[in-house]
């Protein structure tokens, strides 16, 4: 049994469905992700289990206590919001100890934790600081220990990062991460960016309109997406309908992929670092002639867009010490696609 | 070339400072002026410097101060108490009975002065139906427990309203974290619910407090011989002719809103800043909270006695209009609309039209006022802003009789005209107008302004096709708030009026002062129906407008 479990859960409002047929099973110490777009149900869900709102159907177990009816406060659950929602009128110390003092932690009890909690979360000396006086990521930093500091069951986190800058989310992220490891709390992290998501969880939930749509690790998820939503929300692809019969896969009249393994589907996916440039002289199979519409360079790589007849692939191509930038827009090239890198998708 | 691009900028200060000096001498004119006056007449009564009118206040009437203070007090405190609980039943309370709890509260607003007064002698006075006819009672309601009660019920509309506003803009995710942290709806209601609205709170108690202090009337009509010092600066005008000593009192009343204005600006800025990430999700406000049974029950109590009193009060208005109450019966009787309709239907009609005039005047004046405030960030500019705000913590009779002072004479003598009369009206709700149009400019994007420029349209162009269109609401809120002041006003225009030109609050006061309480219900009714009728008509209109 999962430390938290929910079951056939279901939520509508007036008519609308926010989520509907949610079965998810969270292991004891992992760091679980809920990824999708804005308006796909995530938060509702994390917002189920916080006790926010009640679910329209079905069941939601923390452990072995079926929560589904009990009220937000007993739920021993600390969510980390969006905005933080810190309570401005108190210090930093006093936003930490809130929950604290609700348990009826003795003084001293409440003294230790704090310091405890503002060490881990790099904020030493910042106790008596107004919440006014805080940047967005130490605001973040409270927000994180005051819910350890009550050490819930389960961490819930409400996209925590999606108010910080880029330099600043890079870093939290890792210390979130090294935080939940060193703690092995139970972590459900609800996010929008996929980099967040693969870089951060045990295991990932990807949503689509109200539904889950494939659960697994990062890797897994990345290289066996369940269908084309998934493939085109993780990670970059290149994404076309397609023909595919007798073990090859017709993209266009003059595109036709031999595969490696016959597969049955309707749309095929292609990650954009699997395709590499050729010469006409090579002479492996699925090789086409292109030329060079548009280049991106980034620094860790570049990104050519190249057409083939009328159909546009993505290439990304590592910023080796080795690579030479000799493909100039409107070259004449070759590109390969290896028939391995082709993900067959029903839907 | 060089010369010609200079005296283009300098041309384009020029009509700069024209527009601020046009804007900001009404300002010094009408706001500033009457208050030096009243200042300077209290401490030079004879044309010399003096205390003696001071110092006989205190020394021999510090009774009088410290009534005022205490009843004043009293009355704020019990008001944000009843106000606060009905804030929160309506927080808590399904949104069926908000909608009309919050209709009812709306409706209450439009309540000429004395209304309560005048509902409550008919059914709790001497001979009032309630305690004489049903309970049997003999008692006295007259007295300093009758005026608190009086300004109580009259004042608990307008606190329960802007302490519901202020609960609407917290952050639910804020409650939302308490809840999550362990803290159970009361716990989350007292320390973290209370401390964030405590702004709110502090702001509707400074504007009753300001209320209480300068209505002369309920005493008057209520307080038997309990009087207040607002009372003695109206009799001492109206009565005596003594323009010194009322200025001296009416300087007193404005100590303590003026520290209660200093007091409130501190604490805002303290805690200004820390409302971090305050978005406001729906309006779902604090309505996460599940209250208790017991608590619910008490504070819903709390609010339907309230909306059955003034269902009562107004119930009894509208009756007591047809209906005499002689020798233990009701007769139906035309008498008194008769009455009306013979002497005092011109002074309804003035008060409509000076209404209307000082509504579209003020809305319009704050409106220019407040655009160029906004986009002349500055220190002169925040002189004016402050100055502009002041006639919102003067007391009304301070207004009145500063308007006295300064315009009796030469260069602008305007006493026993319409035009004073108005210009009071205008300019005591100059801050409602101004504070409306900042809310509506700051939510422009100052973009807009800057994209009608780049496309090349002037000044006043921009002016009037752009920005004036899109501050429709807050024109149309300011009209409506000044229209339902000036119809319900007394406080300081009762010393501007001559006998010849009444308006119909200055009849009600008098009528009731003479206890004729039948012709005095049917002013209020007319108030009460033609203010309605034009609110109605008007938030129609903005509603329809804003899709």
């Amino acid at each position: 049994m999962g430390a938290v479990v929910l079951k056939n859960i279901e939520k509508l409002y007036s008519d609308t469905i926010a989520c509907t047929d949610i079965n998810l099973s969270i292991n004891e110490g992992e760091f679980f992700t809920f990824l999708g777009p804005s308006g796909c149900g995530k938060t509702t869900i994390l917002r189920l289990i916080a006790g926010f709102v009640q679910p329209s159907k079905g069941t939601i177990h923390l452990g072995n206590r079926d929560i589904t009816n009990l009220e937000a406060e007993k739920r021993q659950v600390g969510m980390v919001f969006q905005n933080y929602a810190l309570f401005p009128f108190m210090t930093v110390a006093e936003n930490i100890a809130y929950g604290l003092k609700i348990q009826k932690k003795s003084k001293q009890e409440r003294a230790e934790r704090v310091e405890k909690y503002t060490e881990m979360v790099g904020l030493s000396g910042f106790e008596h600081r107004n919440i006014s006086e805080l940047s967005g990521g130490e605001q973040q930093r409270v927000a994180l220990a005051r819910s350890l500091a009550i050490e819930p069951k389960v961490l819930l986190l409400d996209e925590p990062l999606s108010n910080l800058d880029a330099r600043l989310r890079d870093r939290m992220r890792s210390e979130i991460k090294s935080l939940q490891k060193k703690l092995g709390i139970t972590t459900i992290f609800v996010t929008h960016d996929q980099t967040e998501a693969l870089t951060m969880s045990d295991r990932v939930a990807i949503f689509e309109k109200g539904r889950c749509i494939q659960i697994g690790p990062p890797e897994e998820i990345y290289a066996y997406p369940a269908n084309s939503f998934v493939a085109r929300f993780v990670g970059d692809t290149n994404l076309f309908a397609a023909d595919i019969r007798n073990g090859k896969a017709s993209l266009s009249d003059n595109v036709t992929i031999n595969l490696e393994t016959p597969a049955a589907g309707r749309f095929v996916s292609i990650r954009p670092q699997d395709i590499v440039f050729s010469t006409a002289e090579d002479n492996r199979k699925n090789v086409f002639p292109a030329r060079v519409e548009s280049i991106q360079f980034d620094g860790i790589s570049v990104e050519y867009s190249v057409k083939v007849d009328d159909m546009s692939f993505r290439l990304v191509i590592l910023n080796t010490s080795t690579f030479c930038h000799e493909i100039t827009v409107g070259a004449d090239v070759h590109i390969a696609i290896p028939g391995k890198s082709l993900k067959i998708l029903e839907n | 070339m060089m010369s010609f691009e200079k005296s283009q900028i300098r041309s384009v200060r020029y009509t700069d400072l024209f527009i601020a000096l046009l804007l900001t001498l009404p300002v010094l004119i009408f706001i500033v002026w009457p208050i030096v006056e009243v200042i300077v007449k209290s401490f030079l009564p004879e044309g010399f410097f003096s205390l003696e009118i001071y110092r006989n206040l205190f020394v021999h009437n510090s009774r009088l101060i410290f009534d005022s203070i205490l009843s004043a007090i009293l009355s704020t405190v019990l008001t944000i108490i009843f106000a606060l609980a009905i804030a929160l039943y309506v927080a808590f309370c399904s949104a069926r009975f908000k909608r009309s709890i919050l209709v009812a509260l709306m409706l209450t607003m439009i309540s000429p002065p004395f209304v309560s007064s005048l509902a409550y002698i008919m059914l709790f006075g001497k001979r009032g139906y309630i305690v004489h006819h049903v309970l049997g009672l003999t008692w006295n309601p007259y007295g300093m427990h009758g005026v608190i009660l009086m300004q109580v019920l009259s004042n608990i509309s307008l606190a329960a309203l802007l302490i519901i506003g202020m609960f609407a803009m917290l952050d639910p995710r804020t409650l939302e974290a308490s809840r999550d942290l362990g803290g159970k709806s009361w716990r989350t209601l007292c320390s973290i619910v209370l401390p964030l609205s405590m702004p709110g709170i502090v702001a509707a108690g400074f504007i009753v407090l300001i209320k209480c202090l300068a209505d002369f009337g309920t005493p008057i009509i209520i307080g038997g011989r309990f009087t207040l010092l607002a009372t003695e600066a109206y009799l001492a005008v109206i009565g005596r002719g003594n323009l010194p000593l009322a200025s001296a009192i009416s300087v007193i009343i404005l100590i303590p809103s003026l520290m209660a204005f200093f007091f409130y600006r501190h604490y805002i800025r303290q805690t200004h800043g820390v409302s971090v990430a305050m978005q406001k999700i729906g309006d779902r406000g604090i309505e996460g909270l599940a209250m208790g049974s017991w608590a619910s029950s008490t504070l819903g109590m709390l609010t339907w006695f309230f909306l059955f009193l003034m269902l009562l009060q107004y119930g009894a208005i509208l009756f007591a209009t047809v209906f005499d109450y002689r020798q233990g019966h009701f007769i139906f009787t035309l008498e008194h609309i008769q009455a009306i309709r013979l002497g005092k239907m011109a002074s309804f009609v003035r008060s409509l039209c000076y209404s209307f005039i000082a509504a579209i005047g003020v809305s319009l004046f704050g409106a220019l006022l407040s655009y160029y405030l906004e986009s002349h960030k500055g220190v002169s500019s925040k002189v004016v802003d402050f100055l502009s705000t002041l006639p919102y913590i003067l007391p009304g009779p301070f207004f009145g009789i500063g308007y006295i002072l300064a315009f009796n004479d030469a260069p602008l003598a305007l006493t026993g005209t319409s035009a004073i009369v108005v210009l009071n009206c205008m300019f005591r709700q100059l801050p409602v107008s101004t504070k409306a149009t900042s809310a509506g400019l700051t939510r422009i994007d100052p973009e807009t302004e800057n994209a009608a420029t780049d496309l090349g349209s002037g000044r006043l162009r921009l002016l009037f096709q752009i920005i004036l269109p899109l501050l429709k609401p807050a024109f149309l809120m300011s009209f409506i708030n000044t229209f339902t002041a000036t119809m319900t006003t007394v406080g300081a225009i009762i010393f501007l009026i001559t006998p010849q030109a009444k308006v119909v609050t200055v009849e009600l006061f008098n009528v009731l002062r003479d206890g004729d309480y039948g012709q005095g219900a049917v002013l209020a009714s007319m108030i009460i129906i033609s203010t309605l009728c034009v609110n109605l008509v008007f938030t129609r209109w903005v509603i329809r407008r804003n899709g």
